[in-house]
C-alpha cells in the first residue's frame, strides 16, 4: 500500500486522535505529518502481527504524547526562564482549538479536556479510545498493548479521577 | 455534568485539511534527499577512521619495534656473567 491510499484511509482517524490529546487543529496537523513520516520510513519494520490500523493508533499515540511532553518541557524551561528574565510573555500556551467540537458545546468540552489533560498518559489514552474515539475494549487493548482487564481498569480509574476533578472545578 | 460515557455525542468527525498530505509528500522527498548525502558521509567517515586506525596500527607496531629493539641494545650483562667462564 503507498502513502497516498494509506493516508486515505487513515489520515482522518490519526489527526482525529492527535486532536483529542493536544487539543489545537495546527499542532495536530504536525503530529499527524510526524505519523505518515514514522509510517513511510518504518514500514519495512512492519511485521503484519497486528493490524495496520492498529500500528497506525499506536505511532499516532506515541507521536501525540511525544509531543505533549517536549511542550511540558519548553513550557518548565520557559517559566524558569522567564524568573530571570521577568519576560512572561515567554510561557506559550495554546489556545483550545479543536474542530471537532460543536461550537455549543466548546465551553463545556474545554473543561472537559482540561481535565482529561490532568489525567495519567495511560489513563487518558484508554478514555481518549474507549469515549471519544469509540473504539471497543478489545480495540484499545490492542492498541495499547494490554489486557482488556487492564483498560477497563484503566476506564474506571479515569471516570472517577475526571469525577474529582470536574466536581473541583464546580465548586 | 455532561455524562462521561456519552462524551463522543459531543464531538463531530473532522477531516485533516486537504494540504496535509502535500505537506506530508514534500517532507518525505526531502528526507529522502538528504538521507542520500548522509549516508554518503558516513561511508566516507568510516573510511577515514578505518585509515587512521590502521595507520595507528601500523605506527604503534613500529613504535613497539624499535622499543623493543632499544631495549635489546640497552640490555646490561652483569661483569660476573660477562667475565665469567
Amino acid at each position: 500500500m503507498n502513502l497516498q491510499e494509506l493516508y486515505k484511509k487513515h489520515g482522518s482517524a490519526v489527526y482525529r486522535l492527535a486532536l483529542h490529546y493536544v487539543q489545537n487543529s495546527e499542532d495536530a496537523q504536525e503530529i499527524t505529518q510526524d505519523v505518515f513520516v514514522a509510517v513511510f520510513e518504518h514500514m519495512s519494520d512492519f511485521r503484519g502481527e497486528a493490524q495496520i490500523s492498529t500500528w497506525i493508533h499506536r505511532i499516532a499515540i506515541n507521536k501525540s504524547l511525544d509531543f505533549l511532553r517536549h511542550r511540558k518541557r519548553k513550557k518548565r524551561f520557559a517559566s524558569v526562564f522567564s524568573i530571570f528574565t521577568q519576560n512572561q510573555e515567554a510561557i506559550d500556551i495554546p489556545h483550545f482549538d479543536h474542530p471537532g467540537i460543536l461550537l455549543e458545546s466548546q465551553e463545556e468540552m474545554k473543561i472537559i479536556f482540561d481535565a482529561i489533560n490532568q489525567l495519567p498518559e495511560q489513563q487518558k489514552t484508554a478514555l481518549i479510545l474507549m469515549k471519544l474515539e469509540n473504539l471497543s475494549q478489545q480495540e484499545a487493548a490492542e492498541i495499547m498493548k494490554i489486557s482488556t482487564k487492564a483498560v477497563e481498569s484503566l476506564i474506571s480509574r479515569a471516570k472517577q479521577k475526571l469525577k474529582e476533578l470536574l466536581a473541583k472545578e464546580n465548586k | 455534568m455532561k455524562d462521561l460515557d456519552k462524551l463522543s455525542d459531543l464531538v463531530v468527525a473532522v477531516e485533516p485539511p486537504p494540504f496535509l498530505i502535500n505537506r506530508i509528500e514534500a517532507n518525505i522527498a526531502r528526507r529522502k534527499n538528504t538521507t542520500m548525502p548522509t549516508a554518503r558521509a558516513w561511508s566516507i567517515g568510516l573510511l577515514l577512521l578505518s585509515v587512521l586506525v590502521m595507520d595507528y596500527a601500523v605506527l604503534s607496531s613500529k613504535w613497539h619495534g624499535s622499543n623493543q629493539s632499544a631495549e635489546t641494545t640497552l640490555i646490561e650483562i652483569p661483569d660476573h656473567q660477562l667475565y665469567h667462564e
